[in-house]
């Protein structure tokens, strides 16, 4: 295991160094930089709303029907920067040799990708379908609201896809191992 | 100890705080980028490849090391120490290197220096440990006694040197020697450091140690005495160094925080370590509460290491700098120690729970105190710049004032001294920076206002200038040409303007003069002639137009502009002329009626016979009335009321007997008008009574501090009175024995509309004499108080709404503008080129936005894009010619500044940001749940 653990390092630190860069790049990213998380979002928040959005590249997608905007703090960066953390440590982990090893970082930022799209879609339309249902509490509340209804979503499905995805790589890894 | 040796600690300690610099400098570089040069620019490249090469080299060693499972080698510290030493160097050589003198003064520098040192100096201390744990092997037997006597044989030598050899190679000089000078200092810094460690390590690995048996004796000096006068030393209390010098030379720490948290840090760090779980329990909780205390002076003492050997030589009192690296070793051996012991008695957890949330008490505290001091700066700019006349507020000024401080950053000239880690104390003050003002800069005049509204203080005053030098330039020559537009049904005027300078002075004239329109007539063109060329004015906004029209006149380049005052006066400024220089200028101007406007003296006639069919223009939120339609209007008298405004501000207290008295004696004076009368007493705040109320019991009570905000109670008694709509209206009395410290922003010519009845108030001075002043024009200079029959007598025009409402109007012969509601939104459709329906659809906004200024914020963008769609000039934008390419990209560029900055602060408030949740919070629940997950799976196993 100590072994194990030795090889994994150097690409938990690659991975760690990737995520310091990352979230720093977030830092001075606009809404145009991050159109590659923005676009599909809104794409599919439109379709699941019947809403159609104005893009501008100061303020991001405003769908005026609903009155809301996803902008760059919306667009699910932080939740695939950090589900790209949790992909490359089950990958790292359940690799076989070297060469798996150095694909775990690509895949993982792949895999996070199509995460984030998927858990940022629905935890911006659970929250639009909720928030109206609850218009009677005031303002200050929406906030608290907000912010539960985003952890919850998130973390379900940053869990959801960690257990599953460690089940299927297990049964992988020692199916290989034992095979 | 010997675990240090391994590369996870050369990942954390290099490759973390390298990342973190390059981000840094980065943003620093992203910024600043515009206003460097080509030296500049090359600096800053050969600073990333540098950097870059160094970090990349030190990240592929660590990968190296894991993959070969090695520890850290005497070769790679060599090389660092020499690389990272030759890298800082060349910043500190020349630190205007990167970050020029010349980068605008607004914009947000890092400490380079400072952060040079703070994040490579940990790489240099660890290239020193890992030399100190190579040269002490563990299976030979060490002597701590040589190691201390070479660490004190090194200053002694530098001494001799400095002394006794410097002098006698008085003949040698260039900078190869100043090199060579330089390396042997370095050298000598490195060896004594070195052995410094080497003698403390080889004490702490002795298990018999003097220094582990008698704890007692050295510790206080350097837990407890060191710390305090380091602070006191520091802060220039004792003789000597620094003494009476306002700020420190490592920073601000006069508060008094510092020294009780110094103090308690010490006293916690002496405390025995009793062999009773709950007291360790407690005294581990405390230890790790104060420990951000010693990582914070670890942390800004790092990079002064160096310092410390050459204080040593030649001050002695080099050692105080040693202190915090001391007190930080102390701090981690004692804290390993309460581990070790209370994992014996407390699960880990506990343990975990305990140190995580002690550690966090004075971040969240101070984090807790700076966003109270964010709300409450916003609540006092809002107040000052942008009021809600419906609502009362109340600032605290305690937390105002530290904030004040903080931004002036001169917390020591102050009086009070106690406020919690305010000043420029490093990192903290780019913390305070960050959570309360967001990164941006508050103007000077901004703050000057907040001064002298909450705190009487007129010394930051910038409004109190010099008088402008008086101009010999004079309009020559005035030409026009009138055009009547009759699809728009409106007049089109070019003014055509000769300006001469007569002064026979060599230096450079600026034209300038005040242009007083009337209602319905605005600027639509304006041009300059800048040699032979006819160059037209840009529409831009008004805060980048002056900012620029300002930046030119210190370039002595051609610009000319024109913007709105106050009111419907609008200043015209041109620049430069030279001796007996002849310039022409013209404005066009968009008007309804024929009417007179006066430029510097000259009465100019615009447009011809009156050809408007229209007398009265009405939409859904204002009413044009015509002059015609105004002759047909009822003139009527409504009944007047005194509102006294009475100074109640700071050293006024002793006054309460005399202005209650000047009150009476006025009001017996004229008993009419105080029937219904007000009195509202003005501090930073202003408190409104009727007078027939108990007022004067109020008044005794009264808190009588902050400035007297003259321009806050007159202008809510007239917004107040306009929305009363009643028969009556307010004579304004100011009773004060001077209106010279009242806070006075401009004129009222903004609310003229609001208050049709009187262009005066009146000022109850010393000894109860009466002066009159005008409302709209100069507020502060005393006209003559002539009492006749008809005072307060003043008549107004009548005009009965459709829906039954009643409006007043001023009695002259000019148009007027009726707002159907107090507050509306531009209508984009009404919003068209050069419309002169669009212009008065945007005058009636910003009339109403007179009336409620706590909307700026929102509407302040809408107005300054409509009149950029209209390019007719309005009180929020400005006509500018500028001469080269260059000024109107530099124009192009602040406009996009100051307009993007206030888009997204002027974003609709009931507009939802789907923000995602925040990924610390979801990270920490995310291991949580993992780890729960674990457990439960390993007990069901």
């Amino acid at each position: 295991m100590r072994t194990l653990l030795g090889k994994d390092v150097p690409f938990h630190l690659i991975a760690l160094g990737l995520f310091i860069a990352l979230k720093f790049f977030f830092t001075i990213a606009s809404n145009d930089h991050l159109f590659f998380l923005l676009k599909p979002t809104d794409a599919l928040v439109g379709v699941m709303l019947g809403s159609q959005s104005v893009y501008s590249s100061d303020a991001g997608y405003f769908h005026e029907n609903f009155n809301i905007l996803i902008d760059r703090s919306c667009s699910g960066y932080n939740f695939w920067i950090l589900s790209f953390l949790v992909f490359t440590y089950l990958f790292v982990k359940y690799s076989e040799d070297l060469k798996h090893r150095i694909l775990s970082i690509p895949l993982a930022l792949m895999a996070g990708y199509a995460l984030a799209i998927f858990s940022n879609t629905s935890r911006i339309f659970v929250s639009i379908i909720i928030q109206k249902k609850v218009d009677f509490i005031d303002d200050s509340h929406h906030d608290l609201l907000h912010q539960v209804i985003g952890i919850t979503t998130n973390l379900t499905f940053l869990m959801l896809a960690y257990i599953l995805t460690e089940n299927i790589l297990k049964r992988k890894f020692y199916h290989a191992k034992f095979a | 100890m010997r675990s240090l040796l391994n590369p996870k600690w050369l990942f954390l300690i290099n490759t973390i705080p390298v990342v973190i610099f390059i981000g840094l400098c980065y943003y620093q570089y992203s910024v600043i980028k515009p206003s460097l040069g080509v030296d500049h620019l090359n600096a800053w490249n050969v600073f990333w490849f540098a950097l870059g090469s160094l970090a990349t080299l030190n990240f592929g060693y660590v990968v190296y090391l894991f993959k070969e499972k090695q520890g850290v080698s005497i070769g790679y510290s060599f090389i660092a120490l020499t690389c990272y030493i030759a890298f800082i160097f060349w910043n500190l050589s020349e630190p205007r290197r990167l970050i020029p003198s010349q980068v605008p003064a607004g914009i947000e520098k890092i400490d380079i220096v400072t952060y040079v040192g703070t994040f490579l100096m940990p790489t240099l201390l660890y290239s020193i440990v890992v030399l100190v744990l190579r040269f002490t092997p563990e299976n030979k037997k060490h002597k701590a006694a040589p190691s201390f006597l070479a660490t004190l044989a090194v200053p002694v030598l530098v001494f001799l040197f400095v002394q006794i050899i410097l002098p006698l190679c008085h003949n040698i000089e260039g900078e190869y020697f100043d090199n060579a000078l330089m390396v042997c200092f370095i050298a000598a810094i490195l060896a004594f450091v070195f052995f410094f460690i080497r003698g403390v390590f080889i004490l702490a690995t002795n298990k018999k140690s003097f220094f582990l048996e008698y704890q007692l004796l050295w510790k206080p000096p350097l837990v407890i005495i060191g710390p305090i006068i380091g602070l006191l030393i520091n802060n220039g209390y004792l003789p000597g160094l620094f003494h009476g010098q306002s700020s420190g030379p490592f920073g601000d720490f006069s508060s008094k925080w510092f020294y009780i948290l110094a103090f308690i840090n010490g006293l916690l760090l002496c405390l025995s370590n009793k062999e009773n779980k709950w007291y360790r329990l407690f005294l581990f909780i405390g230890r790790v509460a104060l420990f951000i205390f010693t990582l914070y002076f670890f942390i800004i003492f790092l990079p002064f290491l160096p310092l410390g050997i050459m204080l040593i030589v030649f001050f002695g009192i080099g050692l105080l700098i040693l202190v915090p690296i001391g007190l930080f070793l102390i701090h981690v051996a004692a804290l390993v120690r309460d581990f070790e012991f209370l994992k014996r008695y407390f699960s880990k957890p506990l343990i975990f729970i305990s140190f995580s949330f002690s550690l966090f008490i004075i971040p969240i505290s101070v984090t807790t105190s700076y966003l109270y001091d964010r709300i409450v700066i916003r609540e006092a700019l809002d107040y000052v710049c942008s009021p809600d006349y419906s609502v009362r507020v109340d600032i605290d000024r305690s937390s105002l004032r530290s904030t004040l401080d903080a931004i002036v950053g001169h917390a020591q000239q102050r009086r009070r001294r106690e406020e919690f880690l305010y000043s420029k104390a490093p990192f903290i003050s780019t913390y305070f920076n960050w959570i309360v003002l967001d990164n941006r800069t508050i103007s000077s005049d901004k703050v000057a206002r907040l001064e002298k509204v909450f705190f009487n203080d007129f010394t930051a005053d910038s409004d109190r200038r010099n008088p402008d030098d008086v101009s010999n330039v004079r309009i020559t020559d005035v030409d026009k040409s009138t055009k009547y537009d009759s699809t728009q049904m409106v007049w089109k005027t070019w003014v055509d303007i000769e300006l001469t300078n007569l002064s026979s002075s060599r230096f450079l004239s600026e034209y300038k003069t005040t242009i007083q329109l009337t209602e319905g007539c605005w600027i639509s063109d304006y041009y300059l002639f800048v040699g032979d060329r006819k160059e037209f004015g840009i529409l831009a906004e008004k805060k980048s137009a002056m900012w620029i029209y300002s930046r030119i006149l210190n370039q002595r380049r051609d610009p000319g502009i024109l913007y709105y005052l106050s009111g419907n006066k609008v200043e015209f400024r041109v620049f430069p002329f030279t001796q007996n220089e002849v310039r022409r200028t013209g404005i066009e101007f968009i008007h309804k009626e024929p009417l007179k406007v006066i430029i510097d003296g000259i009465t100019i006639e615009l447009g011809a016979e009156d050809q408007s069919q229209q007398a009265v223009i009405e939409s859904e939120d204002f009413i044009y009335i015509s002059p015609k339609e105004k002759n047909k209007l009822q003139s009527i008298n409504r009944t007047p009321y005194f509102h006294f405004i009475v100074n109640a501000s700071e050293n006024q207290k002793e006054r309460i007997e005399d202005f209650t008295g000047r009150i009476e004696q006025f009001c017996k004076m004229y008993p009419k008008l105080s029937n219904n009368a007000k009195v509202s007493l003005v501090n930073s705040y202003v408190s409104e009574f009727d007078l027939e109320s108990d007022w004067r019991s109020a008044y005794s009570n009264h808190l009588f501090e902050g400035g007297f905000f003259v321009d806050m109670a007159i202008r809510s008694t007239i917004v107040n009175a306009y929305r009363a709509k009643s028969d009556s209206y307010p004579v304004i009395v100011l009773v004060s024995d001077s209106i010279e410290n009242a806070i006075w922003e401009k004129d009222f010519s903004d609310l003229q509309f609001a208050f049709p009845d009187s262009d005066f108030f009146y000022v109850l001075g010393k000894g109860g004499e009466k002066k009159k002043h005008s409302l709209f024009n100069n507020p502060t200079e005393a006209l003559e108080f002539e009492e006749d029959s008809c005072m307060f007598c003043d008549s107004v025009l009548r005009y009965e709404c459709n829906d039954g409402s009643v409006a007043y109007l001023k009695d002259n012969k000019e148009p007027s503008l009726i707002l159907k509601k107090d507050f509306f939104t531009l209508n984009e459709s009404d919003i068209k080129d050069k419309s002169w329906y669009s212009a008065l659809a945007m005058k009636a906004k910003w009339n109403s936005q007179m009336l409620h200024p706590e909307n700026t914020d929102e509407e302040w963008l809408g107005m300054v894009r409509a009149s950029f769609t209209t390019k007719i000039m309005t009180p929020v934008t400005s006509y500018l010619v500028v001469e080269t390419e260059e000024q109107k990209e530099m124009l192009r560029a602040k406009q996009e500044q100051v307009l993007s900055g206030s888009r997204m602060d002027g974003l609709d408030n009931e507009t939802i940001r789907m923000s995602e949740p925040g990924f610390i919070i979801l990270g920490i629940l995310l291991i949580i749940l993992l780890r729960l997950r674990d457990r439960l799976i390993l007990r069901r196993s």
